[in-house]
């Protein structure tokens, strides 16, 4: 097994999960891993419990056997959660998780350099994902040095709603950047994700310039932005801030709904995008 | 497409049951049979060798037997003289009168027929039985020497074989050696009735795409088997006469159709340069080589659609060049567009296979098709060679009925002769049980170390006692199973002068298949760790709560289930589980089998995971009563991991040539997504290349497809599922069978 020789250790970092063989968030086989924190809050984000900073209990309804074991084993009857971790512990059926866990660099490394082969035979590597990545920058960047100095190809997955110093921090260790769009229109922007967007197209100009690897993300959403003129919109802003190597539609999916109610968040439904829409609108960036 | 050939197809199979309300073609079927069997009671009287006996019988059948020639096809093949959904064993051939003449006379007189009586408690008789085996010898997984036959041919044979004979001094070989001679001779003669009746079926009127198939037929049975084929046409003929006559004529299962794309590539590629073939055509005959079994099984309608018909692909050839050609793409292709099930296509791979070899399995796969196994030479070729095979012989190894290892006209593997549950070891160790007196049950351990060894000389004993029985099964049995057609494929029968059973191919190795490798590691790990190092437990007390099936130990089993696993990242499970193979591998491969040959381990399962578990009590992993076990080489059922790395990561932890060739095989599910592309999937069979993974079975399907076509089965009946060592439609599997794949791990490749 990989044991990791850094020892500085001076962050910790907030995870919620570290995927494996993960093959949608960059080139080739790729672990990604999941920071713990947002600064957007997107109505039809399918990881919501990515978006607060802290671990956070989330109960899966549809698993419980409703044995009570959680409630004899909880020393607050249930009523007042102190992540002590005994009702995930006793709970028979996995209904009950803690999600969210702090990392050393050398541990989530370790985890990393497992899967070496397969970065290996697919050029493939690790993605920093989220929630936002960026946010937890000083971890970030520690473990990102810790990758390029094994020559692990790197990818950060980000929003952009950051300062612009946290790309300039992590530029030299980072070989993609996976960069969402959601809207050019900033009030609406903001209506859906919480944040107006001026930084995060700001921030992907001068990112656009710095030479570097970036592939546009565009999630998908069904009367947000499902529409040929806000792609061509899109389109045009691009074409402005300098040539993205890839852009990427992404269809809304439904997949993190039960999600929602686990953290006990009202879900705001969607509807999925049909593929002859999706069709249309990869169009726009074909032409 | 070939609606019409399946139907000509279909409509004379589905006469060969005893169920078919026609009973024309059974009639004609019990004829020949009761004829031969009179023929030979008479013969019987004069001759009593049973080389000599068999051969007898292969001459009859080349007399009475009446060809089915389907006119749609350019193949010949079918004596009608085996029933339509058997294999391995036939009931209705006539080659059946040996066994049932000699059976009950060695039965009788054989000394040993009470020993065996007595020892039948080992076999699953028992309802916590932990072996299971044919009770007479593994009469499937058979391999012709085709590259003999291709160089060859029958004549060939028939000069070696009167050449042995003139120089045969020891009179004892003659029998067998002119027993061989007439088998050769009855082969021929078989070939050249398909021609006869193609010709008088060309006397009728045919329509033009008959008439050009009765034509070839007329013109190659005959010249074929009896010469070396000398077009690619002429090599599919004598693949497919050879193997569907010779099964007929010695009553064994020939599982394999050989390595075509090695085989036949010099023939296809000439017959191009010469401009007698295109490639559309050559398509045309592949397709139509490839369908008959599919129909002949009714796949589309059958739960269990086991036909033990595999084709091997890819790989290298003896001097370790690697196979990928035009053929290659040619018979995956055909077979994806037929939406075959059979003939399963068991492909070879190393490093040296193409990139786009890999990808157009990946494709086939992606895009519905799960019908593959990946198989690695890095594994088999090394592990035969530890076993004293030659690295040419080696290199020409295929696998079938699943993917038990044969070496190509190198004897009989008896891939799936014996099967053993070693949780089934563990459990009744651990809680001795007065019906397995050989395993004598746990003393008083004080170290994990101590109760290690004495688990482990307890499978020794266990084993040692299953194959001194089984050793004498079979050369109890063997009397019966002369087969002088076969043993002539077989490189050193003919100058031996002595039939494959009585050890006289080149290699004689038996294979025993161990089950639940798995479930035993993650037990002793439980075993380890609660009762010697935490002391959460005594041992005595861990077997009453395992008699209790864990009711009212809920906290306990808990902390067994989050004990370290096999296959899930825990350096501690899987060393473990190198040291426990090693030593098994090690003790099996030391122990002799009755032809002089010995025995060698494998992983592989078929379904008997299933089998086992449904009798296999409460293990210390915190399984439950009859729970699933793991399958082959991977990870216990018991818990779910989405992260499909681990158990690939764990393969290069433990040393699978200790199988000495046996196959090791790893069962995944890969979810259907846009993300799972040729690319992804090539680079995932490169990195368990590296990884030293042994053979790879994947399954590429969606959870939410699966359980939407249990409920509506006529919105997905071209769905196609790997079972385990055999493919088939989703829909017409049995409710329990689509359960258990259903509850299979899906590995997650997104978040």
């Amino acid at each position: 097994m990989f044991r990791s020789n850094h020892t500085e250790e001076k962050h910790i970092g907030t995870l919620f999960d570290i995927q494996h063989f993960s093959i949608g968030n960059g080139p080739g086989i790729r672990t990604t891993v999941f920071f713990k924190g947002c600064n957007l809050s997107c109505a039809w984000c399918h990881n919501p419990e990515s978006q607060s900073f802290k671990a956070q209990m989330m109960f899966h309804k549809s698993k419980c056997t409703g044995c009570g074991k959680c409630k004899e084993v909880c020393e607050n009857n249930l009523e007042k959660c102190t992540l002590c971790g005994r009702c995930t512990a006793f709970c028979p059926s996995g209904a009950r998780e803690i999600c969210g866990k702090e990392y050393t660099v050398s541990e989530v490394f370790e985890e990393l350099m497992k899967d070496f082969v397969f970065y290996k035979t697919s050029g493939g590597g690790i993605t920093f994902s989220g929630g936002e990545c960026m946010l937890q920058i000083d971890f970030l960047d520690e473990i990102l040095k810790e990758c390029k100095k094994n020559g692990l190809n790197t990818a950060i997955d980000t929003a952009g709603n950051v300062s612009y110093d946290f790309f300039k921090r992590i530029l030299p260790h980072t070989d993609l950047f996976l960069y969402d769009v959601k809207c050019l229109d900033s009030k609406k922007h903001k209506r859906y994700t919480g944040q107006e967007n001026e930084l995060i197209l700001e921030n992907l100009k001068k990112l656009l310039k710095a030479d570097k690897r970036v592939w546009i993300r565009i999630p998908v959403i069904t009367s947000v932005n499902d529409t040929e003129d806000e792609m061509r919109g899109i389109k045009a802003c691009l074409d402005a801030c300098g040539s993205p190597e890839k852009v990427e539609l992404l269809p809304y999916h439904a997949i993190g709904e039960h999600k929602y109610g686990a953290i006990g968040k009202a879900v705001q439904k969607f509807s999925v995008p049909s593929e002859e829409k999706m069709k249309k609108l990869r169009k726009v960036f074909l032409q | 497409m070939y609606s019409m050939l399946k139907e000509q197809i279909s409509d004379h199979y589905s006469k060969l049951t005893e169920e078919s309300v026609d009973k024309t073609l059974m009639s004609y079927a019990h004829a020949v049979r009761d004829r031969i069997y009179r023929e030979m009671d008479e013969y019987y009287k004069e001759e009593k060798h049973p080389a000599l006996l068999k051969s007898r019988i292969h001459t009859l059948m080349a007399e009475y037997f009446e060809p089915k020639i389907f006119s749609l096809s350019p193949f010949f093949f079918e004596m009608s003289l085996r029933d339509r959904f058997s294999w391995g064993l036939f009931e209705l051939t006539p080659a059946r009168w040996l066994r049932e003449r000699l059976y009950p006379e060695v039965n009788k007189e054989h000394p040993l027929a009470k020993f065996l009586e007595d020892a039948s408690f080992i076999y699953f008789q028992s309802e916590v039985g932990p072996c299971a085996c044919h009770d007479t010898l593994d009469t499937d997984h058979h391999t012709l020497g085709y590259t003999m036959l291709f160089e060859e041919g029958i004549e060939g044979l028939l000069l070696r074989i009167r050449d042995t004979a003139e120089k045969e001094k020891d009179g004892d070989k003659l029998p067998f050696l002119k027993a061989m001679e007439e088998s050769c001779v009855a082969i021929c003669r078989i070939a050249e009735r398909f021609s006869d009746k193609a010709a008088e079926m060309l006397k009728k009127e045919r329509t033009p795409e008959e008439k050009k198939y009765l034509a070839m037929i007329r013109d190659t049975a005959g010249r074929i088997p009896k010469s070396p084929p000398s077009t690619f046409y002429e090599g599919l003929a004598m693949i497919l006469f050879t193997r569907e006559v010779i099964a007929t004529l010695e009553n064994i299962g020939i599982s394999q159709l050989g390595h075509v794309d090695r085989l036949l590539e010099k023939l296809y590629l000439d017959d191009i340069a010469a401009g007698r073939l295109t490639e559309t055509e050559a398509r045309d005959l592949i397709a139509r080589w490839m369908l008959y079994t599919d129909v002949k099984f009714d796949t589309e309608h059958n739960d269990w659609p086991e036909a033990s018909t595999c084709i091997q692909l890819g790989g290298c050839d003896e001097n370790g060049n690697a196979v990928y050609n035009e053929l290659t793409r040619l018979f995956i292709e055909e077979h994806k567009k037929a939406g075959l099930i059979n003939p399963k296509l068991n492909c070879r791979y190393s490093d040296s296979s193409p990139d786009e070899y890999l990808k157009l399995i990946g494709k086939a796969l992606i895009e519905g098709h799960n019908n593959f196994v990946l198989i690695n030479d890095n594994i088999i070729v090394p592990g035969l060679v530890r076993n004293g095979v030659d690295i040419k012989d080696a290199r020409r190894f295929v696998s079938g009925g699943c993917q038990e290892t044969m070496i190509e006209g190198g004897g009989h593997t008896e891939g799936a002769g014996v099967y053993v549950s070693v949780p089934g070891l563990l459990d009744i160790f651990m809680r001795p049980d007065e019906r397995f007196p050989l395993i004598p049950g746990i003393k008083e351990p004080k170290t994990f170390d101590e109760f290690y060894n004495e688990f482990f000389a307890s499978v020794k004993s266990y084993l040692t006692f299953v194959f001194e029985q089984r050793n004498v099964r079979q050369s109890f049995h063997k009397v019966w199973h002369y087969c002088p057609m076969f043993s002539a494929t077989q490189y050193g029968c003919i100058e031996r002068g002595t039939d494959y059973s009585f050890g006289g191919a080149k290699y004689n190795f038996s294979t025993v298949a161990l089950v639940g490798l798995g479930t035993t590691v993650d037990s002793l790990i439980a075993v380890k760790k609660l009762v010697y190092e935490k002391g959460a437990v005594s041992l005595s007390k861990l077997k009453e709560i395992l008699a209790a099936n864990w009711q009212g130990y809920e906290e306990l089993r808990r902390e067994a289930l989050s004990l370290p696993k096999y296959c899930n990242g825990s350096d501690e499970a899987d060393a473990l589980a190198s040291r426990l193979l090693d030593a098994l591998a090690d003790m099996i491969a030391s122990t002799k089998n009755e032809r002089g040959g010995n025995y060698i381990p494998s992983l592989f399962v078929y379904y008997y995971f299933e089998y086992f578990a449904g009798r296999l009590r409460a293990t210390p992993d915190g399984r439950r009563n009859g729970d699933l076990i793991s399958m082959g080489c991977g990870p216990s059922r018991t818990f779910t991991d989405p992260d499909i790395t681990k158990p690939l990561v764990t393969m290069s932890k433990v040393d699978f040539t200790a199988c000495r060739g046996g196959s090791a095989v790893l069962d995944i599910q890969l979810p259907l997504s846009k993300d799972l592309t040729p690319e992804i999937f090539l680079s995932l069979v490169r990195a368990c290349g590296e990884l030293r993974c042994p053979t790879l079975q994947p399954n590429a399907v969606s959870s939410e497809e699966l359980i939407d076509a249990k409920k509506n089965p006529e919105r997905h009946k071209n769905l196609i599922v790997r079972i385990s060592g055999l493919s088939a439609y989703f829909t017409a599997l049995t409710p329990k069978v689509q359960d258990e794949i259903i509850e299979r791990t899906v590995y997650n490749v997104q978040k």
